[in-house]
């Protein structure tokens, strides 16, 4: 009963430690996932706390230890100083740089960054997370600056990974201030506004190229279209008129070939009659006809003539 | 809590008696007490859709997902945080189109700057400048890595979806954000942005902190130039329009020449036929009256003569002449309607 009672409280004990330490009390230092946590020991660093756990060290009071126990915290001496291990967004502000070619552009960007060393940050910014941003957004941006002063637009503008070599430069810069960037990237740019202006009124002129282009081809193409229509009807009719004539011919052919047929059989009284056949068709109401009386149609006007039937006319001799 | 427990230990030690037990009797029951509600600090509960991340002196030691109630060892032994990672959520950007009217002189840059900044306008690789709005669909992927790997996860999502967009939307011409290219551009951006968002969790060791389902892009020609952008589409119906035009006008003329050529055919058949049956009809005619003439030759002759005569003659205007008077032929009235078709005799 006296042993479960004191385990009991030693363990009660033993808890109520980790439980301060959780607050930052207590003799005991834990360190969370998202944090870093600094020592000082009346302002002296001991070995800053980078991983998540309970802090664990080889030294005592100045002595090298066989094995890793807990670091003591010495209550009212030892300070212990929470940093933030998370990246940090910083959103830049929306500034114009003049860019190759004497164009201008307003980009905005924005930065990742994280503490990497808790001690130099300690060192380098006293008043914490918001004076390291008025830094790094001045760092920042003057690489930005740099980094696409001597870009033309179209390579700002197709070139995602531009920032990318930014991101070391400006670490590289700040590295002695326990700050690391991760990413700069550009979210947005945009034209400033004669600029603007100047690419709308570009942007109108292509439009109409493209509109008239269209408009000529659907023309062209309906000339075209017509013109091999026609091309395509003439010939057709063409070649009707060809058979035709094919046909006209033979027509004509056969007909000569009756008629020779049946007037070959006597070429004189066919010409006697054909004759006539021709003087109905072309002897009408506007002819006028001169005739001598002495004519074979008069014969029997005279009247010695009409008296005796002596010999009739020799025939059609008009 | 540390304090009291310390207190209690030295009274133990000093309890004799009743007064003793009854001592140990109330710091044993405190001290049950307080283990007790130190355990109870362990046990949580996960409603649907969210997951827990359990840390372990600090350090991260599972991810729980079962819902319902759970335990883990009391804090500061564990601690859990509660990241609900099955709501789908979703970001609009860009879409505003409020423009404010030109010519504040006040800090005018200023305005201009912010004014920019409202909408989203990017410059396509053909230098010209489309308007587009998006919607980006994700969720809450890797629980730990969105609680304990970044400071501000919405902002930095935000804008690393911009910074995605822009980049794919920048190698492109306008006439593919605007039509052609649109799911390829969306799935683009979002392997962009999901491989940003990767990069940034690398030195966690975790998953990307955010499971992006889709993003639905759409362009559109900046109000300025819309009026060009509508012509252009106007010019391709009126394209489209004038060929079909064409193809209907060459139709008909196709149905035309086709009908004039059958015409002709027949007509040229027609003759044709016509001609024949003429022939075979006069000489048919012909031969029966050969045969008829042949009878009697001399009187046929006559008759045929005379009656042609008389048919055609008194249509004819008829002037009968002395032989010897050739020479008044040009006092006839040869002029007027006359044609002197009937010649002389």
């Amino acid at each position: 009963m006296r042993f479960f009672s004191i385990l009991l409280v030693l363990g009660a004990t033993i808890v109520g430690l980790l439980w301060a330490a959780q607050y930052d009390y207590g003799p005991v230092v834990i360190n969370q996932a998202d944090e870093y946590r600094l020592v000082l020991r009346l302002g002296v660093p001991q070995p800053e706390l980078i991983e998540p756990g309970i802090a664990m060290t080889k030294e005592f009071f100045g002595f090298e230890l066989p094995v890793r126990i807990p670091f003591i915290r010495l209550p009212l001496i030892d300070e212990v100083l929470v940093f933030d291990k998370k990246i940090q967004y910083l959103n830049g502000a929306a500034t114009e740089i003049e860019i190759a070619g004497n164009e201008r552009i307003i980009v905005d960007y924005y930065a990742l960054w994280k503490i990497e060393s808790p001690l130099l940050f300690r060192r380098s910014f006293p008043g914490g997370t918001d004076q390291a941003r008025n830094l790094i957004q001045r760092a920042v941006g003057a690489q930005v600056g740099d980094g696409i002063g001597n870009l033309t637009m179209s390579e700002l503008l197709s070139r995602a990974e531009i920032l990318e070599t930014l991101n070391e430069k400006v670490t590289e810069e700040l590295s002695s201030n326990g700050v690391r960037v991760i990413d700069v990237r550009i979210n947005r740019t945009e034209l400033p506004l004669p600029t603007e202006k100047a690419t709308f009124e570009q942007m109108r002129e292509q439009r109409r190229a493209i509109s008239r282009e269209k408009r000529a081809i659907g023309e062209r193409e309906a000339r075209e279209i017509r013109a091999r229509a026609d091309r395509d009807a003439r010939e057709l009719v063409a070649q009707a008129r060809a058979d035709g004539e094919v046909l006209r011919g033979e027509g004509d052919a056969e007909a000569a070939g009756i008629y020779a047929a049946a007037y070959g059989a006597d070429i004189e009284f066919y010409s006697f009659v054909r004759s006539l056949e021709a003087y109905r068709k072309t002897l009408g109401e506007n002819t006028t006809l001169v005739v001598s009386p002495d004519h074979e149609f008069f014969k029997f006007l005279d009247p010695s003539n009409a008296a005796t039937p002596e010999s009739p006319g020799t025939g059609a001799g008009i | 809590m540390a304090k009291k427990g310390g207190k209690k230990d030295a009274a133990t030690e000093a309890g004799r008696g009743a007064t003793g037990r009854i001592v140990n009797y109330l710091v044993l029951f405190a001290s049950i007490a307080v283990l007790g509600a130190w355990a109870w600090q362990g046990v949580y509960n996960l409603k649907p859709g969210e997951a827990a991340v359990i840390l372990r002196f600090g350090a991260f030691d599972r991810i729980q997902l079962t819902e319902g109630l759970a335990f883990h060892l009391p804090p500061p032994l564990e601690s859990h945080h509660v990241v609900n990672t099955g709501q789908e959520r979703s970001e609009s950007f860009g879409a505003r189109q409020t423009r404010t009217t030109e010519g504040t002189p006040a800090d005018a840059e200023e305005a201009e700057i912010s004014r920019k900044i409202e909408r989203d306008a990017i410059q396509t690789a053909d230098n010209n400048i489309v308007n587009v709005s998006y919607e980006l669909q994700y969720k809450v992927g890797d629980a730990y890595a969105f609680r304990f790997s970044m400071a501000d996860p919405a902002a930095i999502l935000h804008d690393a979806t911009e910074a995605a967009m822009r980049s794919v939307v920048g190698k492109r011409t306008i006439d593919a954000v605007l039509s052609q290219d649109r799911s390829a551009i969306q799935s683009e951006a979002q392997e962009v942005l999901e491989g940003l968002l990767l990069s940034y969790v690398q030195e966690v060791g975790h998953e990307s902190a955010f499971k992006v389902g889709r993003i639905n892009l759409k362009g559109q020609a900046p109000d300025e130039v819309r009026e060009a952008f509508a012509d252009v589409v106007s010019a391709g119906q009126d394209e489209k329009r004038s060929s079909l035009e064409a193809t209907g006008d060459a139709r008909e003329i196709m149905q035309v020449a086709q009908s004039e050529a059958a015409e002709l055919r027949e007509q040229a058949a027609a003759f044709k036929r016509s001609k024949i049956i003429e022939a075979k009809g006069e000489a048919t005619r012909f031969e029966a009256l050969l045969v008829e003439y042949r009878l009697a030759p001399e009187v046929t002759r006559q008759r045929l003569y005379l009656e042609t005569m008389e048919e055609i003659l008194p249509g004819v205007e008829k002037m009968v002449v002395e032989p010897n008077t050739v020479n008044m032929l040009p006092m006839l009235p040869l002029g007027g309607q006359r044609s002197p078709v009937g010649g002389t005799r």
